[in-house]
């Protein structure tokens, strides 16, 4: 089986070395670096506007540009963060904090070379993780029944939830809630009843996930864009002669601990690249023999984040591919492209369409490459294009973004929605929840509702239908203790600060 | 937390629990005809998981709104003057130009050929940003046409 299993790798990376596709690549991490790296705009906004493009061309095409599109715009982000102290996407908030220093240092182009390469060995560590782990889990969940599905829901919300607010998880939950309610709208399931539509004929076929997603992301970006008034003062690059090899030889392990560690928070339902890059840091400053000197320009504090958040890409997408639940934001945008592209992530994908996997491992593995050569040529170019001013740029990202979201179907509605999900998203930027939880529950709403009343008719409304199988007592397992586990984590906090 | 930000959030607070109302007042609606005719039953009727959702949405933001009260949020509060100086605010005034504008392009999106309103609607919020001058007209004609070109020419997208 695994003979089998590398012969279809091969096959598909030959696939993907074609002239079109290379070409497809180039261009999804040359919009992904410049994307990543311009402040106010990230990989969620990058996917979800260049998915309607993606349309026209076949399956292997758009995954192949959209995936690079990804790991460009995580490599991209600590270009700005480096340079000009701002990060260009949240998870190259980790990677100013010694990034920057460094290149107040003049050394910006050894930083940006470290990152490069270990954006590069992060992306091809966590898509390693992917491959071994993605049939494993994908077994394991096409014995899932409807109590299961009812479940996996739940903890996705619950986990999501709590570790976007770890000091009040109430406020990821409400926003858990608020995507299941917008996810109730349209054609019941069950019943093909249309429900909470308010007689508007547009919502009858529910809540269009990439107009939405592109609203919640999109909009309140460009406010915020819109209202950064900070002069940008670009640092000078310096030469690029930091032997990185060496550096590679030398912190192998770490890398290899800070990539599993990358895999472990990205595969988290919802939590994604951002947490891992802080995870990652702080690992490697608590590990460091010289810990006092992060923060100050030291080449691990770029290193760190940089492994895990690219690692965490390869972790958001084992989720997604094989039990249908996003691991991060952009995988979650990348989930409605591939249904958009007639897939079905879940347990049955990887039978359905056993192809997928080493397709999505052969464009990584050239993705990383690409990572290496594609950001070495991007770098110098990056300094002049951060003198455009928002004020210019971000009328047309919100030419984009209509565009965008009218492109999924052709459809003047989606505008609206579109427009109400900006709203919905500031809304909750102001009251500082995350927004995160709403997306899983716009996607997973109609899993746990349609799962839920199943299992409650078979077993003519008898609770213990959710609670007979193994595989639904582990889950319930895993959500008692992602429910108890932040009151846990701040009992021992407060405990270690009154010992001190 | 400043306590704008708690008047917010007890003002946000009150919104869930008011969404949490109307979505089990309009789930009973449609469902409580269909228990009765007999196509669904009481456990399979399509408003039990929104009515279910509701109640745990009201009971979570209880604590919301207890805690944006601790911190000093008030309803009276929000009509303060403080309030009212927020509401005159840059950040207030790029909020309603983005809205605005969006409302309005969406508007005429349809009305018009794509080119022209995507370049009426770039000139607009140029000229609300202060930035309108010859090279930015510029760019939104080419910038529109571009778009028109990508997506209706190569990616056969059909665009107004």
């Amino acid at each position: 089986m695994i003979g089998e299993y590398f012969v279809t790798f091969l096959q598909q990376t030959v696939g993907v070395l074609t002239p079109v596709n290379l070409f497809l690549m180039v261009v999804g991490m040359v919009l992904g670096v410049l994307i990543g790296a311009l402040p106010g705009l990230n990989a969620t906004l990058g996917i979800a506007l260049l998915t309607p493009i993606t349309f026209s061309v076949p399956t292997d095409n758009a995954l192949s540009v959209l995936l690079s599109l990804y790991i460009g715009v995580m490599f991209g982000g600590s270009i700005s963060a480096i340079l000009i102290n701002i990060p260009g996407t949240g998870s190259a908030a980790a990677t100013l904090i010694d990034g920057y220093p460094l290149a107040k240092k003049g050394l910006g182009a050894n930083a940006i070379m470290v990152s490069r390469w270990a954006s590069a060995i992060g992306t091809l560590l966590g898509v390693l993780f992917l491959l071994i782990f993605a049939p494993v889990l994908s077994l394991i969940a096409v014995n899932f029944g409807s109590a299961e599905y009812f479940w996996l829901g739940i903890m996705g919300i619950l986990v999501c939830g709590s570790y976007s607010d770890p000091k009040a998880p109430y406020r990821g939950w409400i926003a858990g809630i608020l995507g299941l309610l917008f996810s109730f709208i349209g054609i019941d399931d069950i019943h093909a009843y249309p429900r909470l539509t308010f007689g508007l004929s547009g919502l009858y076929t529910g809540v269009e996930l990439i107009p939405a997603l592109i609203g919640i992301f999109g909009i309140p970006t460009l406010i915020s864009a819109l209202n950064i008034r900070k002069e940008l003062v670009t640092e000078n690059l310096g030469n690029q002669d930091f032997k990185i090899l060496g550096f590679i030889r030398k912190n192998i392990l770490h890398i290899f601990r800070w990539a599993v560690i990358g895999v472990g928070i990205g595969a988290l339902p919802g939590v994604g690249e951002n947490v891992a890059a802080f995870m990652g840091y702080s690992d490697a400053k608590k590990r460091h023999p010289d810990r006092e000197r992060f923060g100050t320009g030291e080449y691990a504090g770029v290193a760190a984040p940089e492994t895990a958040n690219n690692a965490a890409v390869g972790g958001a997408i084992l989720p997604m591919l094989t039990l249908g639940i996003p691991g991060s934001p952009p995988a979650a945008v990348l989930m409605g492209a591939l249904m958009l592209h007639g897939l079905k992530p879940g347990p049955l994908l990887l039978s359905n369409n056993p192809e997928i996997l080493p397709q999505i491992v052969a464009i990584f593995f050239v993705g990383t490459l690409l990572t290496i050569l594609v950001g070495s040529v991007m770098t110098r170019p990056m300094v002049a294009i951060f003198k455009v001013r928002n004020h210019i740029l971000m009328p047309i990202v919100a030419a984009l973004i209509v565009l965008g979201a009218f492109a999924t179907r052709s459809s003047d509605f989606d505008i609206w929605t579109v427009i109400f999900f900006g709203f919905v998203g500031y809304v909750l930027q102001k009251v500082e929840i995350n927004p995160t939880p709403l997306v899983l529950g716009l996607i997973l709403g109609r899993i746990i509702d349609a799962n839920m009343r199943r299992v409650l008719v078979i077993h003519s409304g008898k609770l213990i239908g959710f609670f007979e199988r193994p595989i639904s007592m582990v889950l319930v397992a895993l959500i008692i203790l992602s429910l108890i586990s932040p009151f846990i984590d701040a009992a021992k906090k407060r405990r270690k600060g009154n010992e001190v | 937390m400043d306590r704008q930000k708690a008047n917010f959030q007890l003002a946000f607070g009150i919104i869930l629990v008011l969404i949490a109302v109307v979505t089990v007042a309009e789930s009973l609606r449609f469902s409580l005809p269909m228990i009765r005719r007999g196509v669904a039953s009481m456990y399979d009727f399509p408003g039990l998981v929104p009515i279910v959702a509701s109640v745990i949405l009201s009971a979570l933001a209880a604590p919301f709104m207890v805690m944006a009260a601790k911190q000093g949020g008030s309803l009276q509060n929000l009509f303060s003057k403080e309030s009212k100086a927020l509401l005159a605010s840059d950040e207030t005034r790029i909020v309603c130009l983005v809205f605005g504008l969006l409302i309005a392009y969406r508007t005429i999106f349809n009305l018009i050929p794509y080119v022209l309103s995507t370049t009426a609607f770039l000139l607009m919020f140029y000229l609300a940003l202060g930035v309108l001058s010859v090279r930015t007209g510029l760019l939104a004609a080419a910038v529109s046409g571009m778009f028109f070109v990508l997506f209706q020419l190569v990616f056969k997208i059909s665009l107004p």
